[in-house]
C-alpha cells in the first residue's frame, strides 16, 4: 500500500476540522497556515479527537508530545509530522 | 525607558517596604538598559549574571551560593553520560534529600531559607526540563540552562508562573525587540494595577464570616474570596512582564478570568501556564495510556477517566507545591472537595460542550453578534462567576463546617442584598458582553505582518501611553496622602493600600491570639503567610517562652502566675511580681497612708507585650509622677498594672471586679483598644463552645436571646452574638463605672491606639467612647499620640503590632499630658497644670 503524501494529508485533516470543529464554514478560509490551537479552533478535547482520528485514517500513532502546539496549531505542521510518520 | 522609570516610581510608592522587590526592580531596570545595547550572544549570559546577583542582593551570598550550588548539581545530574531512567532516578534521589531539608527532618541552620526559594526554582521547572530533554523538544546549552532556573524574579516570588522549557526557548526574541520589551512594560503595568487593587479588596472588601447577615452579605463573601485572586493574576503579570525586558517574549499567563463563560472557558483562562504544564505532563499522556488500556470503552468515557485522573494530580501537585513553598501539607476537605468538584464540573462541561456546542468560527465577525448571542454570553458568564465564586469561597474556608454555618443567613433578602447581588451580576454580564469573549492570542502574535504595519500606531504608541497613564493615575492619588488634611479619609485608604500591611481583622487575629492559630491562619491567608515566612526566627511576635503565662479552663483563658518570667524570642523577658502581675514589686494589698493609687486594667498593650520590665507606659507614668512630686498631696503615687495579654472588655471588668478593687485604688483606668467588639463578641463564643460558665448572668440571657448554645458553629455563633457587641460593651462598662462608685474609685476611660494600625474605619471607635461617655468615665484619649510619627519605627517588631519601648514612652508623655489637662485629674497631681511644660492641649475626641 502506498503511504499518502502530505498534501492528501492536509486535505483529509481539512475536511475533519471542517466537518467535526467548524460546520457551515468557508472552505476557502481554513488554509494550510490557519492557526488552530492558538486561535481556539483546536482546544485540548479537540486535540485528542482528531488525533484518534489520525490513528484510525492512517494508522500513524502519535505521542503525547506531539500533541504540542508546536505540531497541532497548523494543518500544514499536522501534514508534515504525519507524513514523515508514515515514510 | 519613560514607562519603565513611572513603572519604577510605582514599584517605589507602593512597594516601598518590601525592600527585596525595590532591589529587584531597580536591578531589572538597570539590567535592561545594559542588556539591550550587548551584543546578542551577550545578553542570555548578562541576564544569567543578573539572576545571580538578584539571589544574592536578596537571599544573602551564602544562601545565594547554597541555591545556586544545589541547583548546578541538579542540573548536572541531568546531563550526566548515563541512561535517561537513571538520571531521574539520582534527580528523585536529590529531591528526596531535599524534602528532608524542608520538613525540618535534617536540621539544616542558617540555610533553611534557602529550600523554598530553590524549591520554587526547581521543584516543577525540573519536570519539564526533562520531558522536553526526554523528548527532544528543545535545544539545550549551558547558558540557557542557567537563564530558565534561576529567572531573576524568581528570588522575590517563591509561587511563580510555570514556564514552560520549550516555550520559553522557542520565544527569546521571536519577534522584534522593542515590541518584546513594550508587551513586558504593559504587562508590568497590568500586574501592578491588579497587585493594587488586590490590596483594596483585601483591606475594605473582605467580611469576615461571622459578619456575614444576609444573602448580600454571603454573596460578596464570596465574591471577595474570589477577588482575593488579583494577588496570584498579579503577580505573575509583573513576573512575566519583567521576563519580556530580557527577549523572552511568553505568553500571557491569566486572559481575563473574571468573564469565563464556561468550566472549560474558565480554565483556559485562569493560570494558563499551570494549564498548559498539567495537560503536557498529565493529561495527554494519561489520556495517550488511558486510550490503549481502556479499549472498548467510549472515547466520552475514557476522556471523563482523564480529566478526573489529570485533576487528581492537580490536587496532589497543589499540595507538592504548598509543601516547598511552607513547609506544611495542605490536606484539607475545603481543598479536596474543591478540586473534586471542579473536576467534574469541568468534565461534564468537556462533554457537554463537545456533544452540543460543536461550532467554532474562523472569525469572530461583528456582524455576527446578536442580541440573543450577547445575552446568551452574559448569562453563561454570570453563571460561571457565581459558581467558581462559590467553589473558591470554600477552597479558602478554614473548614467545611465553617463555609456551611454562613449559609442559613442567605435567607435574609433586603432591598440593599438585591441591589447588590444584582449590581455584580450586571456588572459581569455586561464585562463579558463588552470584552468577554475567549479569542486569545496567548502564543506567538496571530496577526499578519502586513496587518502588523497597518496598525504601527495602535501597535507601537497606545500601549505605551495606556502604561504611562496607568502610572500617573497609580502615582496621583498619593498626593492626598502627603496632604492628609485635604482628605483624611482618602489619606488613610492611600497609606492603607500603599503599605501592603494586615487589615484590620488580620491585625487582630494577631495580636489577639499572638500565633496560637497562625499555624492554621497561614493556611489559607496569604498576607499572613507572607508575614509569617518573613518573620525572624528570633522575632517577639513569635511565641515566647515561660511559666508567667498560664492557660486556665474558664472564662479568662489565661493569667500570670506569681513570681515567674516568661521570655520572648529576642531575648526580652518579663516578670511577675508576688501578686502575679505584670509590674514591680513592692505594692501591699493594704494601701499605706499618703499613697495615691491608681488601678490599670487592660490588655497587652498595657501590660507591655515584648518590652522590658520597668519600660511599659505605666511605669513611666509612676516613676515622672513621683520623680515631680512635691510632696503637697500625696507622698507616693502608685500605678499598678493589672492588665492580662489577650484580656477583652469581659475580662478586664473581671480584673477590675476580683482582683483591682481590693487593692484599694483611688483611681481606675479602663484601657480601651480598637477591637473592644470583637473581643466581646470573640470571648463569648470561646467560652460558650468550651463548656464554661459564664461569668455574669446577664451574659448567659444574651446567648440565650441570641440562640447560641454549644452546640452552635462558631461561624454563626459570632454572627449571632455580633449585634449584642454593643449592648454587652455597654453593660461593661456600666459596671465598671458602677463598681467604681460604690468604692470610692474614680473611673477613667483610657483609648489607646496601636502604632502603624488604626483601622480605616473609626465609626466603632467612635461607639467606644459614646459608650464609656454615657456611662460617666472620665475620658482620656491617647489616639493622636503616634501622630506625625514614624509609626512603623514604633511597633515590637515588623509583624508585631504591640508599642515598643520608644511607644511606650511616648504613650508615657500622652498620658501624662492628658492627665494634667484634665481637671478632674489634675487635681491629684502634684504640679499644676499651668506649670507643666507639656500641658495644654486639648483631650479631644476622634
Amino acid at each position: 500500500m502506498v503511504a499518502p503524501n502530505q498534501d492528501e494529508i492536509a486535505r483529509g485533516i481539512k475536511e475533519f476540522i471542517l466537518r467535526e470543529f467548524l460546520p457551515g464554514e468557508n472552505p476557502d478560509e481554513l488554509t494550510a497556515t490557519t492557526p488552530l490551537v492558538t486561535a481556539g479552533i483546536l482546544d485540548s478535547v479537540g486535540t485528542l479527537k482528531l488525533v484518534m482520528y489520525i490513528e484510525e485514517k492512517w494508522g500513524a500513532r502519535l505521542s503525547a508530545h506531539e500533541t504540542d502546539v508546536e505540531y497541532m496549531n497548523t494543518i500544514g505542521n499536522i501534514a508534515k509530522l504525519i507524513s514523515n510518520k508514515l515514510k | 525607558m519613560g514607562q519603565l522609570g513611572l513603572l519604577a516610581l510605582v514599584v517605589h510608592a507602593y512597594c516601598k517596604e518590601e525592600a527585596a522587590l525595590c532591589h529587584i526592580v531597580q536591578l531589572t531596570l538597570f539590567g535592561f538598559v545594559v542588556h539591550h545595547f550587548l551584543p546578542p550572544a551577550w545578553r542570555m549570559p548578562f541576564f544569567v549574571a543578573m539572576s545571580l546577583v538578584a539571589l544574592g542582593l536578596v537571599l544573602g551570598v551564602a544562601n545565594a551560593a547554597m541555591v545556586v550550588s544545589s541547583g548546578l548539581v541538579l542540573i548536572g545530574v541531568c546531563h550526566l553520560p548515563i541512561a535517561f531512567g537513571a538520571r531521574v532516578l539520582l534527580v528523585s534521589l536529590l529531591g528526596a534529600v531535599l524534602v528532608a531539608f524542608q520538613a525540618g527532618w535534617v536540621d539544616t541552620g542558617g540555610w533553611a531559607v534557602a529550600w523554598p526559594i530553590l524549591a520554587s526554582m526547581f521543584c516543577f521547572r525540573m519536570a519539564m526540563y526533562l520531558y522536553d530533554m526526554k523528548t527532544q523538544q528543545a535545544p539545550f546549552g549551558f547558558w540557557r540552562s542557567l537563564a530558565y532556573f534561576f529567572m531573576s524574579p524568581n528570588v522575590c516570588f517563591p509561587l511563580f508562573p510555570l514556564v514552560d522549557y520549550k516555550t520559553f526557548c522557542r520565544t527569546y526574541y521571536n519577534d522584534e525587540p522593542l515590541r518584546i520589551y513594550q508587551s513586558g512594560a504593559t504587562w508590568i503595568s497590568r500586574g501592578l494595577v491588579q497587585l493594587l487593587l488586590y490590596r483594596v479588596v483585601y483591606q475594605f472588601l473582605l467580611i469576615d464570616p461571622a459578619q456575614v447577615d444576609s444573602a448580600g452579605d454571603l454573596f460578596w463573601y464570596m465574591v471577595a474570596s474570589f477577588l482575593l485572586y488579583l494577588k496570584i493574576s498579579g503577580t505573575f503579570h509583573l513576573i512575566v512582564g519583567m521576563l519580556h525586558l530580557f527577549g523572552f517574549n511568553l505568553p500571557e499567563t491569566h486572559h481575563r478570568w473574571l468573564l469565563a463563560s464556561s468550566f472549560v472557558d474558565y480554565w483556559q483562562r485562569i493560570n494558563i501556564y499551570w494549564k498548559e504544564f498539567m495537560a503536557k505532563l498529565v493529561f495527554y499522556p494519561v489520556h495517550f495510556r488511558m486510550s490503549n488500556w481502556l479499549q472498548g470503552w467510549r472515547a466520552s468515557s475514557v476522556l471523563m477517566v482523564s480529566v478526573l485522573v489529570s485533576f487528581f494530580f492537580t490536587w496532589l501537585l497543589h499540595s507538592y507545591q504548598w509543601f516547598w513553598i511552607r513547609g506544611t501539607y495542605l490536606l484539607s476537605w475545603p481543598d479536596a472537595l474543591f478540586w473534586s468538584i471542579l473536576a467534574v464540573l469541568l468534565a461534564v462541561n468537556m462533554l457537554w460542550q463537545e456533544k452540543f456546542v460543536k461550532r467554532r468560527r474562523l472569525k469572530q465577525a461583528a456582524n455576527q453578534r446578536t442580541l440573543k448571542s450577547e445575552l446568551s454570553l452574559a448569562g453563561r458568564t454570570v453563571l460561571t462567576f457565581v459558581a467558581i465564586c462559590v467553589l473558591w469561597s470554600l477552597w479558602g474556608a478554614e473548614s467545611v463546617g465553617d463555609w456551611l454555618a454562613m449559609w442559613p443567613q442567605a435567607t435574609r433578602v433586603g432591598p440593599r442584598d438585591v441591589g447588590l447581588i444584582g449590581g455584580v451580576l450586571l456588572a459581569v454580564g455586561l464585562g463579558a458582553v463588552a470584552m468577554g469573549r475567549s479569542h486569545r492570542e496567548w502564543t506567538e502574535k496571530v496577526k499578519a505582518p502586513a496587518k502588523q504595519e497597518e496598525d504601527a500606531w495602535a501597535q507601537r504608541w497606545w500601549p505605551g501611553v495606556v502604561v504611562a497613564g496607568s502610572c500617573l493615575l497609580l502615582l496621583a492619588p498619593l498626593k492626598y496622602e502627603v496632604r492628609s488634611h485635604i482628605n483624611p479619609q482618602l489619606a488613610s485608604v492611600m497609606t492603607s493600600v500603599r503599605m501592603n500591611k494586615l487589615n484590620r481583622r488580620d491585625t487582630a487575629m494577631l495580636n489577639r491570639g499572638y500565633y496560637e492559630d497562625l499555624t492554621e491562619a497561614k493556611r489559607f491567608n496569604p498576607q499572613l503567610f507572607e508575614l509569617y515566612t518573613k518573620m525572624p526566627a528570633n522575632d517577639v511576635g513569635r511565641q515566647g517562652t515561660g511559666e508567667a503565662i498560664k492557660r486556665v479552663p474558664d472564662f479568662r483563658r489565661k493569667v500570670l502566675v506569681p513570681s515567674k518570667t516568661y521570655r520572648f524570642q529576642n531575648g526580652v523577658e518579663i516578670r511577675t511580681n508576688a501578686h502575679g502581675l505584670r509590674d514591680r514589686e513592692g505594692y501591699d494589698l493594704r494601701k499605706p497612708d499618703g499613697v495615691l493609687r491608681i488601678a490599670v486594667v487592660g490588655s497587652s498593650e498595657v501590660m507591655g507585650w515584648g518590652v522590658p520590665d520597668g519600660e511599659t507606659f505605666e511605669n513611666l507614668v509612676e516613676d515622672r509622677l513621683n520623680a515631680q512630686n512635691d510632696g503637697s498631696k500625696f507622698e507616693r503615687y502608685e500605678l499598678i498594672n493589672f492588665s492580662v495579654t489577650g484580656y477583652g472588655p469581659i475580662e478586664k471588668l473581671m480584673m477590675a471586679e476580683q482582683r483591682a478593687l481590693g487593692f484599694d485604688p483611688d483611681v481606675l483606668f479602663y484601657v480601651a483598644n480598637n477591637s473592644e467588639y470583637q473581643w466581646v463578641t470573640e470571648r463569648m463564643v470561646e467560652g460558650v463552645q468550651a463548656g464554661w460558665k459564664l461569668p455574669y448572668d446577664v451574659l448567659d440571657e444574651l446567648i440565650h436571646e441570641a440562640k447560641v448554645d454549644r452546640t452552635t458553629h462558631k461561624v454563626l455563633a459570632q454572627g449571632r452574638l455580633k449585634p449584642y457587641a454593643p449592648q454587652v460593651l455597654s453593660w461593661v462598662y456600666q459596671r465598671v463605672a458602677t463598681l467604681c462608685r460604690e468604692h470610692e474609685v474614680y473611673p477613667v476611660w483610657v483609648y489607646v491606639p496601636q502604632p502603624d494600625g488604626e483601622p480605616f474605619d473609626r465609626g466603632e471607635i467612635r461607639a467606644f467612647f459614646e459608650e464609656a461617655r454615657k456611662s460617666q468615665f472620665t475620658i482620656l484619649d491617647l489616639s493622636d499620640a503616634f501622630k506625625g510619627m514614624d509609626q512603623a519605627s514604633m511597633r515590637v517588631s515588623k509583624t508585631d503590632g504591640h508599642p515598643n519601648v520608644e511607644a511606650h514612652r511616648v504613650l508615657a508623655d500622652c498620658l501624662y499630658r492628658k492627665i494634667q489637662a484634665e481637671p478632674q485629674l489634675s487635681r491629684y497631681l502634684p504640679i499644676a497644670p499651668s506649670a507643666a511644660s507639656t500641658a495644654g492641649r486639648e483631650v479631644d475626641n476622634p
